[in-house]
């Protein structure tokens, strides 16, 4: 079968097929229809397999296929290579290519010359990726150019025809360029041939073959559309049909880019220019990106970025000596691009026409909404698809050649690029009930399934390559598909009930890690189940919810188990990618979602420069190589811990925390906060504690006042809160800086202290989300002062919050107060006094806001209707209750937590065992630290007390309940939102950098013709300075 | 008085015709006048073309009468760039051909062919 | 500014042109690739036109992409100039009567043209000439019919088939290459003849002519397309 098909398909039949088949066209044309459209399909198979079946025998043997043509050998005639990269390029290329004419079907059916120059294209780009002689990529240049110039006849609007005369124009020169660069390099070499060309580049040096070669290069650069040099190029993504850009953005481009990659090695001495040029590109067209309004110049701006990323790791991976890992880096990133990128464009036509502001109820359109989402994760390089694996390695290899500047540069681009792309998406997303949806024939959404399928197909290949496919990292996808595919069968609660028993069911199997992970899996696994089973209290949950919430908890679970740096980065982004779509769940919750997802993605881009630095100094991605002893390791770490902060919504960065929590759907808000947070805690502490192992450098004091400032920041802003939901997540941002300080002590007391309050916040903060979601679904409102007199229309439910609150607040004998004790004097024992004061002072205002809310829902008449209050759904209720048990067990039996806490801590900290010249047991068990706690919490009365004096003097007694809850206890010039506004600023100066940036696309044809010519001469410019 | 061999004066002359084209193309607002630029382009790449390939005191590389087989390696000019030149002729008519079809595309939908008035498109 | 900008940028070119010219010095002999054309051309295609020897042969993979170019074009022309928009479609003005002189010197000219194209694309392996320069002479005796007889009608259909199925052609006999001899476009398919013979050189005459058919009918579609 093999032999047969080898046979019958060789890498010549592409031009056969092609070119061939274009002369026939015409004749099958006067034929008629039938005749026309089976000749095309044919012979595009035809020449697609001719790239496929050879691509499987180069695979088989190993070998290259050397193609001569005219019967003679090179360098008298003209050859063709046929190895591993050019077949890999050319089929993909070709496979996209026939899905690209499917999707363009409507204006190609009938049209024979649109028919023929699409083959005849298709043929071209594959010349260029095969052919070995310098004058014949020319002439496929050429033929690439032409059919472009053809099919850009498709497009009829006014701006198309400007675009297609600018594009013409340019490109025209820019070929115009080669020729010349290839007669002056012939002239001084006397050959034409690239391999020879490439063995004798030593003697390029002489003037006349440095003018070609820059000449050459120059026009190489320019088809890959360099910043500024590229406005014609733009113009014809935005007008152009959307799978005529898609094809010219992914598949003419892949010929240019694979032409450049051959040449690559004639132009040593550019390659510092070559980097700086796509480092510029990627960045500005990114940047620019946020000022796009119509989609096809949006993804044409993301085209150029993503072809300057391929330049960037073409030149650099060259220039460090690593093209071993050039297959992997570089064509991870061409497919990644080929395949969502072609979706992208496909897509943008099937969504109609609009900008990329226009709300369109995606939603009502299940399918598209998946696709797009499923394309735009890829193109921004997140898992589980081809870039993602491709950027981290490139990363990797930065850092190992000490680029710092280009790792900020590819990061800081890569999101940019989010920003916009899922922008989009979720403006996409939102309800639009007007928007009508132009049909999606079969013809568009073939193709465009079969590009879903095939990234992830190769997403997966990536994953095996990597040995990232592991039954810890596959099992959140593959749980989640699972589950996803049930859902079109079965749905509501049966659904929920299968996803929790799964998860459940696949937590139990999955091994269970030893040490301080072996404490937090168990405990978030547990916690989430039993919060996810509030879900099952709604009646129509979302599509998403299930399948979702099991990506969520089992890559939670992954993020605890894995041991190299690439195991953890992946199954952090499923977790950040996995709350990102439970979010979105809620029309409301939107914009907090992108927010929510940028910092996610920043924290996760600190995390990968940080660990790349980290791997590059100690050569081990795995995780246990992160303690590193060195003063040469405190960027890495500093940028790590900076990454962790952010996730952990620090002061500053915290911005995102209150408005996701607060906008999502409530069950999924208690998630986050409960659940979800503790995986950026868990960070913190597995990297302190490797810090802290290694002996390195001391950051803890600044940490601790980092934790501190958030606590009683988040503090502050819980007290300024009417909205019940914001004041619980400004309250968790205030726990999350408890346990960021107690992290902070880098001690045994401190860590006992942190996992203490990671265990007791979620146990309350999961009630409290809870309980408030049924009162939110009972009195219809968030507000504070819209709630009242609960207590008899929601007894168990008031009940479980004044536990909660109380066993927060730190009052004895519940668990709160052993993490404040245990912290306090953990703080005292340090010698840090500020902090200890500080942390009263927090404890005080903890206090204070949770009487708030304690006030609104029990003091006072009932505001809302009594015919529409009632106890919360049970199933709301019964989560809560086995959440109260768990502060039950924690109270009376604090040997359960603190026993395996002792346990998994204790062996690596043998010599802090010993405490005040008390061993830990004796600690533990002389359990009454009463006098200290009790006069820190007698000041706090104190203190409380003074301050509703205060307000009830102020007042004319209007009850305390006003006071309480209706009265802002902090006036609002007091709180100005600085981070708020801080944010808003640098995104705003981004929208303006982007403004100046793009004054350069005038839209004038002639200045983009001189922006070629002078990019042409700065070529020329840099290999002059370039020293030899 | 220093003699150029005619190879470069011949180069010179090509490079001369490429730079007058650019400046066509650069200078003037009409798409056909800029067509034209183009087209002095391409001659000037030609010329450049054919001077590279000359050899001092070569003839064309067809063995004729003239000719003998023999000695034609010393006699003759290299014929690599004549061909690639042949090449370049019918890529630039090509280039024109189209070139023109869009300004008539251009004049029927603007009413127009001036370059600098299509800016429909930018930033 | 806009010319300023563009001076500096002309000024830019002409130093890099500069260099080039200044550093060029003439070779005195040729190259050893060169020499081997020269070389080969002779012994192994029995091709006395080295130029031809390289286009029709060695480099005849070029020569058929530059056959696809020019396909390219003259198919595009058929979507580039579908009337679009609403300018410049009103009535053409009248065609200027060429006048007697012209409308003689077809009658003479014409026939020759065509001979003398013939001619140059049947000698192009032996003299100065092939398929290219020929298809040019021919589409050139086209274009004077055109001006001289502005109504007459020129079958755009059938050239157009012509031209597909002397393409076809074309690539048929490259195919007949890879299996008669040793590749792709090889023009030893046929018996090398006799050094300067008009039937010689393989299989070159008849690319050649096909060559020249196919582009003199691809220019010849070129100038209608653009006269309608």
């Amino acid at each position: 079968m093999m032999a047969l098909l080898s046979g019958l398909f060789q890498p010549m039949g592409i031009f056969l097929f092609g070119i061939g088949g274009g002369f026939l066209i015409p004749i099958l044309h006067r034929l008629g229809k039938p005749w026309l459209h089976g000749g095309f399909a044919l012979f595009l198979l035809g020449l697609t397999l001719s790239s496929l079946v050879p691509l499987l025998v180069v695979l088989r043997d190993g070998v290259p296929l050397e193609i001569l043509t005219a019967g003679a050998t090179p360098p008298l005639a003209i050859n063709l290579r046929f190895g591993l990269a050019e077949g890999a390029v050319a089929a993909s290329v070709n496979v996209v290519a026939c899905l690209l004419a499917m999707a363009l079907w409507d204006r190609l059916r009938g049209n024979h010359v649109a028919l023929l120059l699409f083959l005849i294209l298709t043929m071209g780009i594959n010349g260029m990726i095969l052919t070995r002689d310098a004058f014949n990529l020319f002439v496929f240049l050429e033929i690439v150019s032409i059919g472009t110039y053809g099919l850009l006849g498709l497009g009829t609007s006014r701006a198309a025809v400007q675009a297609a005369m600018k594009y013409v124009m340019a490109t025209v020169i820019a070929s115009m360029v080669f020729l010349l660069g290839t007669g002056l390099i012939y002239q001084a070499t006397g050959h034409l041939n690239i391999d020879l060309l490439l063995a004798g580049r030593d003697a390029l040096g002489a003037p006349i073959a440095a003018v070609g070669v820059a000449l050459m290069l120059g026009c190489l650069l320019l088809e890959l559309k360099p910043f500024p040099a590229n406005g014609w190029a733009l113009d014809v993504y935005e007008t152009a049909p959307p799978a005529l850009a898609a094809f010219l953005s992914v598949c003419a481009s892949a010929g240019m880019i694979f032409a450049f990659a051959k040449l690559l090695p004639l132009f040593p001495d550019y390659l510092g220019f070559i980097t700086a040029s796509a480092a510029l590109t990627f960045l500005l067209s990114n940047l620019i990106g946020l000022r796009q309004d119509s989609p096809g110049r949006l993804l044409g701006y993301s085209s150029i970025g993503q072809m300057a990323l391929l330049v960037l790791a073409l030149a650099v991976l060259t220039g460090m000596g690593a093209e071993d890992a050039l297959p992997f880096v570089v064509f991870g990133l061409f497919v990644n691009h080929l395949l969502s990128k072609a979706g992208l464009f496909v897509l943008a036509g099937a969504l109609g026409p609009g900008g990329v502001g226009i709300a369109r109820g995606l939603g009502r359109r299940p399918g598209l909404a998946v696709l797009l989402a499923l394309f735009v994760i890829a193109i921004c390089g997140l898992p589980p698809f081809p870039g993602f694996w491709a950027k981290w390695d490139l990363v990797m290899h930065l850092a190992m050649d000490g680029r710092t500047g280009l790792i900020a540069v590819v990061l800081a681009g890569s999101l940019l690029e989010a920003a916009y792309l899922f922008r989009w998406f979720l403006r996409a997303l939102a309800p639009n009930d007007d928007h009508a949806f132009p049909p999606t024939p079969a013809h568009v959404m073939v193709p465009l399934v079969a590009l879903a399928a095939l990234l992830m197909i190769s997403g997966l290949a990536c994953a095996i390559l990597t040995g990232t496919a592991t039954p810890v990292t596959l099992a959140p996808l593959a749980v989640g598909a699972a589950l996803a595919t049930l859902g079109q069968v079965v749905r509501g609660r049966v659904l929920g009930a299968v996803t929790l028993a799964t998860i459940a069911a696949t937590g139990w199997w999955l091994p269970m890690p030893d040490g301080i992970p072996g404490l937090f899996a168990p405990l978030l696994l547990a916690g989430g189940l039993v919060i996810a089973l509030s879900g099952l209290a709604q009646d129509a949950p979302g599509r998403l919810q299930y399948p979702m919430l099991a990506v969520l908890l089992l890559a939670l679970q992954a993020v605890l188990r894995v041991e190299t740096g690439l195991e953890f980065y992946l199954a952090w982004e499923f977790v950040a990618l996995a709350a990102f779509f439970l979010i979105t769940q809620r029309p409301q919750a939107l914009n907090p979602a992108l927010m929510f997802l940028m910092f996610s993605l920043v924290a996760a881009f600190l995390l990968l420069a940080g660990f790349a630095q980290l791997a590059a100094l100690s050569g081990t991605q795995v995780l246990a190589g992160l303690d590193i002893a060195h003063p040469a390791a405190l960027p890495g770490l500093v940028l790590m811990a900076a990454g962790l902060l952010v996730k952990g919504a620090a002061l500053g960065p915290h911005v995102w925390l209150p408005e996701a929590h607060a906008e999502a759907p409530g069950e999924v808000s208690a998630q986050l906060s409960a659940v979800v947070t503790k995986g950026a805690m868990f960070g913190l502490l597995a990297g302190g504690y490797a810090v802290i192992r290694a002996g390195g450098v001391d950051v803890s004091h600044a940490l601790a006042w980092i934790g501190m400032a958030t606590t009683l920041g988040g503090a502050l802003m819980a007290l300024a809160q009417t909205d019940a939901k914001r004041l619980l997540a400004y309250s968790s941002m205030s726990q999350l800086g408890y346990i960021v300080l107690a992290i902070a002590l880098m001690g045994h007391l401190g860590w006992v202290t942190a996992l203490y309050v990671v265990a007791n916040h979620m146990l309350v903060k999961g009630i409290l989300f809870l309980a408030v979601a049924g009162v939110v679904l009972r009195t219809g409102t968030r507000r504070l002062d819209g709630w009242g007199g609960l207590a008899g229309a929601m007894p168990l439910t008031c009940a479980t919050v004044t536990i909660a609150l109380l066993a927060m607040a730190g009052l004895p004998p519940l668990m709160g107060f052993g993490g404040k004790w245990l912290l306090l004097s953990a703080l005292v024992d340090k010698g840090w006094t500020g902090l200890a004061i500080a942390g009263a002072i927090a404890t005080f205002l903890g206090l204070w806001y949770m009487l708030r809310l304690f006030a609104a829902m029990v003091m006072g008449p009932p505001d809302s209707s009594p015919a529409r209050l009632g106890e919360a759904p049970a199933l709301l209720l019964v989560p809560q209750l086995l959440l109260v048990i768990g502060i039950g067990v924690m109270t009376f039996l604090p040997k359960t937590l603190m026993g395996p806490v002792s346990a998994a801590i204790d062996p690596d900290f043998a010599t802090t065992l010993v405490w005040e010249g008390r061993s830990l047991e004796a600690i533990y068990a002389a359990w009454w630290p009463m006098p200290t706690m009790l006069a820190a919490l007698g000041a706090s009365m104190v203190l409380a007390v003074l301050w509703l004096a205060v307000g009830l003097t102020g007042r004319t007694a209007t009850g305390l309940r006003a006071v309480l809850v209706t009265a802002r206890p902090l006036p609002a010039w007091a709180m100005p939102p600085l981070a708020m506004r801080g944010w808003a600023g640098m995104w705003r100066a981004a929208h303006d950098a982007a403004d100046g940036a793009r004054r350069v696309y005038s839209g004038d044809g002639q200045v983009y013709l001189m922006l070629v010519l002078g990019y042409i001469l700065a070529v020329f410019a840099a290999g002059q300075i370039a020293p030899s | 008085m220093t003699v150029f061999p005619v190879s470069t004066v011949l180069m010179a002359t090509g490079f001369g015709l490429i730079l007058i084209g650019l400046a066509g193309v650069l200078l003037h607002r009409n798409v056909l006048r800029m067509i034209i630029g183009f087209g002095l382009m391409d001659s000037g790449v030609a010329i450049v073309l054919v001077a590279t390939g000359y050899v001092t005191g070569g003839t064309a590389p067809i063995i004729d009468a003239d000719l003998s087989a023999g000695d034609a390696t010393a006699r003759v000019v290299d014929p690599v760039p004549s061909a690639l030149t042949v090449t370049a002729i019918v890529i630039g008519l090509a280039v024109t051909a189209v070139m023109l079809a869009y300004a008539i595309r251009l004049y029927r939908t603007h009413g127009t062919l001036d370059i600098r008035a299509l800016r429909d498109s930018r930033g | 500014m806009r010319a300023l900008a563009a001076c500096a940028i002309l000024a830019g070119l002409a130093g890099v042109f500069g260099l080039v010219v200044a550093s060029h010095a003439e070779p005195a002999a040729l190259r050893p690739l060169a020499a081997a054309y020269v070389r080969a051309s002779v012994e192994e295609l029995t091709t006395p036109n080295v130029i031809t020897g390289i286009l029709m042969a060695y480099r005849s993979f070029d020569t058929l992409g530059e056959v696809a170019v020019l396909y390219m074009v003259a198919a595009s022309l058929g979507l580039l100039l579908q009337p679009i928009g609403d300018h410049g479609g009103g009535p053409t003005e009248p065609r200027l009567h060429p006048g007697e002189i012209v409308e003689s010197g077809k009658q003479v000219l014409f026939p020759m043209i065509l001979t003398f194209g013939a001619y140059v694309i049947a000698n192009g392996h032996l003299s100065a000439g092939g398929g290219f320069q020929g298809g040019a002479i021919l589409a050139s005796g086209v274009m004077l019919l055109m001006i001289a007889n502005p109504d007459a009608a020129i079958n755009v259909a059938a050239l157009g088939l012509l031209e597909s199925a002397v393409g076809v052609l074309f690539v048929a006999i490259g195919i007949l290459g890879m299996i008669h001899a040793g590749g792709f476009l090889d023009p030893r398919i046929l018996p090398a003849g006799t050094l300067g013979d008009f039937v010689s050189a393989g299989a070159i005459p008849l690319t050649s002519a096909l060559l020249g058919i196919k582009v003199g009918a691809e220019l010849s579609v070129i100038l209608q397309k653009f006269r309608s």
